[in-house]
């Protein structure tokens, strides 16, 4: 990992596409927009839990819906409290 | 969203419930088969998915026995069930081609005119032009044509043209407006009276003055002679001009109420619903009488249409009626009186020649009983009565209305 680090920024790649590293867009409080997770471990009102390549994370808050999900990509809705990578 | 949702409908959805132990990992497999899930909700019962119907046999090999389809969406559903109804269907297409093909025909003409055009006359230049109730619009003639053919077979229309939307035909019209007609002037004419004066005043340009200064004359009368006799050139005749102001006598008269009516509608209504269906007035009541004494009649039509004025052959015509009684309010004499007056003037203002300049007026009231008044209005105007006539015309102006002399 740390090589890889090192040559793409040698090359100026970014490191995030091509490790394949989970991506996390937060909207507020409402929405979570994640990207490069393996498979979904975990899903229940108050906290959903994805495990990615290096490891597991866990959204935990209130009312969960996913809104959208495909191989790769998911969109949470609902109140987010806490987002732990473990 | 609501782009995304009537994709979805488009396309068809079906939603699925995922119960058992391991609904995560199913839900993984699912994805892992290139289906796209949404609206994933936890229920008591389990995992409530939304999924598109392309995709359902896809999900279900995976396991079937923990998924079940709680509902199937969309217009591919819709449309699947329509063959188990084959009636229904039938109908559908029916009314589609009932609907289509009337709306090719020409099922009501409207005309839009000025007051005073004979809409007879046109209606038959239209049925010679080709368009009439029934007639399809691919065999209707270009309006140009249309409105060559109207022009050519009507005396009173300098305009006209007619537009057709959907169904119904609007045919616009314009009266000409004729000058008065203004003789030759190689003609030989006399200028005579047209209508009873006195003479005050004729101002003779061409001619022979055969009248004096407050001689009476009667409609038909010759002021202004054009035929001379010479000694030398017996009968020899001009066209004469020149004015004749002469004082007229207008007499109206007319018996009056002395009360005031008015209506005040009592509230009962009674409609009549008849159904328009192209060429066809169906009317949909049973008993036609009117259970009314007095009533306004009013008609309203609500016709189907495709688009904004598109109107496609099919509507309603409700005729509404609404009863109301008559009042009365009683008025002063002077009132009635005054009123009367005012409705006599105005109808001999109409009677009156161009230019016409008020003399004198006089108005007389007499009472028949207690709610009864005759009232006589008598005005005198100085009028311009000359008008121009052939020598060789026999025909005679008719006075218009009764009228004396003023001086003798």
């Amino acid at each position: 990992m740390d090589g890889l680090k090192k040559v793409c920024d040698i090359f100026d790649i970014p490191y995030g596409d091509v490790a394949n590293l989970p991506r996390i867009t937060l909207l507020g409080e409402e929405e979570a927009y994640i990207e490069n997770f393996l498979s979904l471990e975990d899903y229940k009102r108050n906290s959903v839990k994805l495990k990615c390549k290096n490891s597991v994370i866990s959204v935990s808050g209130e009312n969960f819906c996913v809104k959208a999900i495909k191989e790769g990509c998911i969109l949470i809705q609902g109140k987010i409290n806490a987002l732990k990578f473990i | 969203m609501f782009f995304i949702k009537i994709f979805h409908f488009f396309v068809g959805y079906v939603i699925l419930l995922i119960t058992g132990n391991n609904k995560e990992k199913l839900i993984t497999e699912i994805l892992k088969k290139g289906c796209k899930l949404s609206e994933i909700n936890r229920t008591e019962d389990g995992i409530t998915v939304k999924a598109r119907l392309s995709c359902l046999n896809r999900i279900l090999e995976t396991d079937s026995t923990e998924i079940k389809v709680v509902k199937r969406c969309g217009l591919p559903v819709f449309v699947s069930g329509l063959k188990h109804k084959k009636g229904f269907l039938a109908g559908i297409i029916i009314f589609l081609l009932i609907t289509v093909t009337g709306s090719q025909f020409v099922w009501e003409i409207d005309y839009d005119a000025d007051k005073g055009v004979d809409l007879e006359r046109v209606s038959d230049a239209l049925e010679l032009a080709g368009l009439k109730t029934g007639v399809p619009k691919f065999r209707l003639k270009k309006p140009e044509e249309m409105k060559n053919i109207i022009l050519n077979h009507t005396d009173d229309v300098c305009w006209c043209w007619v537009y057709i939307r959907g169904t119904r035909a609007t045919v616009r019209l314009r009266k000409s407006v004729f000058p008065p007609e203004m003789f030759d002037e190689k003609i030989p004419c006399d200028i005579i009276a047209m209508r009873n004066g006195t003479i005050k005043r004729v101002i003779t340009k061409k001619g022979r003055c055969v009248v004096t200064e407050n001689q009476a004359v009667t409609a038909g009368d010759t002021i202004i002679s054009g035929t001379f006799d010479f000694a030398e050139a017996e009968g020899y005749q001009v066209h004469s001009r020149g004015t004749a102001e002469a004082y007229t006598e207008h007499k109206k008269s007319g018996i009056y109420k002395q009360y005031y009516c008015y209506k005040t509608y009592t509230g009962r209504v009674q409609r009549f619903l008849t159904l328009k269906l192209y060429k066809w007035r169906i009317p949909l009541y049973i008993k036609s009488r009117v259970r009314f004494e007095k009533y306004d009649s009013t008609e309203r039509d609500f016709d189907a249409k495709a688009g904004k004025n598109r109107y496609i052959g099919i509507g309603f015509k409700v005729n509404e009626l609404k009863e109301y009684e008559t009042k009365r309010e009683p008025i002063s004499y002077e009132t009635a009186v005054a009123f009367a007056q005012k409705e006599l003037e105005r109808d001999i203002s109409y009677e009156l020649l161009q230019p016409a300049q008020l003399v004198s007026k006089n108005c007389d009231a007499e009472k028949i009983d207690e709610e009864t008044v005759k009232v006589t209005v008598t005005m005198d105007f100085i009028e311009e009565i000359g008008t121009e006539k052939r020598i060789d015309e026999v025909n005679i102006i008719e006075p218009k209305n009764n009228q004396s002399s003023r001086r003798n």
